[in-house]
């Protein structure tokens, strides 16, 4: 029971961060890609999709190759921060950011997209710069989009298995959160302590979808 | 009036070209008037040249002035940035922002840490617009005409150097255009600030503008005073996009019920004043050309038109099928005649003609 109440607490704090650590990218990602035009979008675009479509654990094989100990960015963290990645909880909230990501950026971009433009023209006209645009106008006027987005990439987080079991592996009490531990109770053969998981996923799942609907459907203020 | 000599703010488009593939526009105006209208139909360029001034689209080549600024040099990079060009823009549905209030939309706009002469104050712009009520309300709440008006006055917060009004009253119904013209009037004339009126209906542009400039297909046909484009449009295509129209000052002289008599230079008129705002003085009267019927001197006895006037003809332009004859009958007066009516008639410079006009042919505007 400490354990199951363990892993919950886990999962939620790393989708929680993971989402959190994405946001400011991820909505100004989202914004470049619907409002400007520069050189390489085309490529960034394809590059942020793609955790959409190769397999997870494929990603989670090039996280680690990136970040492992000897992976080029691994290093770099190492000697900066004197910090080691792979096969801590940080590897947990690094697999699920990267697998969160694209959801998030297409939200954005989507919710940028959805803005009139002739909105933020007009307040240029009225004597605001860019900034003071985008956070007045665009921002609040794509809010409910992006918190949608926000919800969904939680809940991306939340079931996140194949990325993070390749980078953080399955160590009882560091890296193991809901979606793991469901396959290493049943592994182990305890079926029980898999369905208590089970039942734990099943209504955090619920929860967020319930509270993206909810979002989606308030009324805009 | 009192700013008439003060609002000398030059706008300045020099060789101004915009290439969009399908549609190019070629323009070379300096607007000087309190208030310019643009006049055009839709699909002839106003939102685009309105779009140029604001700084939102970048012209091909060209410069654009206002007053000794220099906005737009193509040729020396120069392109300020919407933001820094002082110029306030009002477009059809008003663009309010959704999420905020009225109050909220207002001082989005206001100039911060910016001494601002008080005139442009909320306070003050609010109760000019009589729009002091609707401060809570969101957008979404406000009818059309209340929506323009609190564009309108989120638009004069910013203090600008120029307002560009673009079919500012072409969402509304007739009432709530008649409603909302004397507010547009008073901007006109409290404000001080250079308005490019932008407008398709001759009326808007009877009532609110000083000179008027006519654009079709990206090209200036034809740039003066409001009675002279009206009266006499210099080539068939202004003709045709506006109408020939007799524009003259009037002076309200009283009425019986609905009919109004109007006196307008030597002559008296007589026509249709529901229209009018009760307590009206000064008027512009106007004659489209096709409703002025020519008859022979002294054979115009018994006829049902309310207003019949002797007068002497001008001169005749014949533009294609018709003839516009210009009459001199104590104003000048504009008819549009077949040439076969104009050979009949024998008409020639200098004859001696009657003038016939139906009394609601004689439209009357009134002029704030």
């Amino acid at each position: 029971m400490e354990d199951l109440a363990h892993v919950t607490l886990f999962t939620l704090g790393v989708a929680l961060l993971s989402t959190l650590l994405i946001l400011p990218p991820g909505v100004a990602l989202g914004w470049l890609l619907a409002r400007r035009d520069w050189p390489g979008k085309v490529v960034v675009e394809t590059l942020v999709a793609l955790p959409l479509v190769i397999p997870p654990v494929a990603t989670g094989l090039v996280l680690l190759k990136l970040f492992g100990r000897r992976g080029p960015l691994g290093l770099l963290v190492q000697n900066l921060f004197g910090v080691e990645i792979v096969f801590t909880w940080k590897a947990v909230v690094l697999a699920t950011a990267v697998m969160s990501f694209p959801l998030l950026v297409r939200s954005a971009r989507v919710a940028f997209e959805e803005v009139p433009q002739r909105l933020e023209g007009m307040a240029r006209t009225l004597g605001a710069g860019p900034w003071r645009v985008f956070f007045s106008i665009s921002l609040p006027l794509a809010k409910r989009g992006l918190l949608a987005g926000c919800v969904l990439a939680f809940a991306r987080a939340l079931g996140e298995f194949g990325a993070t079991v390749m980078i953080a592996g399955m160590i009882p009490g560091e890296t193991i959160t809901l979606a793991l531990g469901i396959y290493h109770e049943v592994q182990l053969g305890n079926d029980d302590a898999a369905l208590g998981l089970l039942s734990v996923s099943v209504a955090l799942a619920f929860g967020a979808v319930a509270l993206s609907e909810w979002l989606l459907r308030r009324k805009s203020p | 009036m009192a700013f008439a000599e003060e609002v000398a703010m030059k706008l300045l488009l020099q060789e101004v070209r915009l290439n969009t593939g399908t549609f190019s526009l070629q323009i070379d105006a300096e607007f000087g008037g309190r208030v310019t209208g643009l006049f055009g139909v839709s699909g002839s360029g106003k939102s685009t040249v309105v779009e140029i001034i604001a700084g939102l689209r970048r012209p091909d080549a060209g410069v654009v002035k206002l007053g000794e600024d220099v906005l737009t040099d193509v040729a020396r990079g120069v392109h300020r940035l919407p933001e820094e060009r002082g110029v306030g823009f009002v477009p059809q549905d008003g663009a309010l922002f959704p999420h905020l209030s009225v109050d909220g939309n207002l001082r989005f706009a206001e100039r911060r840490g910016r001494a601002v002469d008080k005139i442009f104050s909320r306070e003050n712009v609010c109760t000019l617009l009589g729009i002091d009520a609707l401060l809570n309300r969101r957008p979404a709440t406000l009818s059309g005409g209340e929506r323009q008006r609190v564009a309108i006055a989120r638009a004069l917060v910013s203090a600008p150097k120029l307002l560009l009004l673009d079919e500012p009253l072409a969402a509304l119904d007739a009432e709530r255009k008649a409603a909302i013209l004397p507010y547009l009037q008073r901007v006109r004339d409290e404000f001080g600030v250079p308005v490019l009126y932008v407008s398709h209906v001759p009326q808007e542009m009877l009532a609110l503008c000083d000179d008027m400039a006519v654009l079709a297909d990206g090209r200036l046909l034809q740039h003066g005073p409001v009675e002279e484009v009206f009266r006499r449009p210099s080539c068939p295509a202004v003709a045709r996009i506006v109408g020939v129209e007799t524009v003259v000052p009037g002076r309200v002289l009283g009425g019986e019920g609905e009919l109004v008599a109007v006196s307008v230079g030597k002559s008296r008129l007589v026509g249709l004043g529901d229209q009018l705002p009760a307590g009206t003085t000064d008027v512009l009267v106007s004659i489209r050309a096709e409703d002025v019927l020519l008859v022979n001197a002294g054979s115009a006895a018994g006829v049902s038109a309310r207003n019949c006037l002797s007068c002497k003809v001008t001169a005749l332009v014949t533009e294609g099928a018709t003839v516009r004859v210009e009459l001199d009958c104590g104003f000048a007066l504009t008819a549009l005649l077949t040439r076969q009516a104009v050979a009949e008639l024998h008409l020639a410079p200098g004859c001696e003609v009657m003038a016939l006009i139906k009394a609601p042919s004689v439209h009357l505007i009134a002029r704030g």
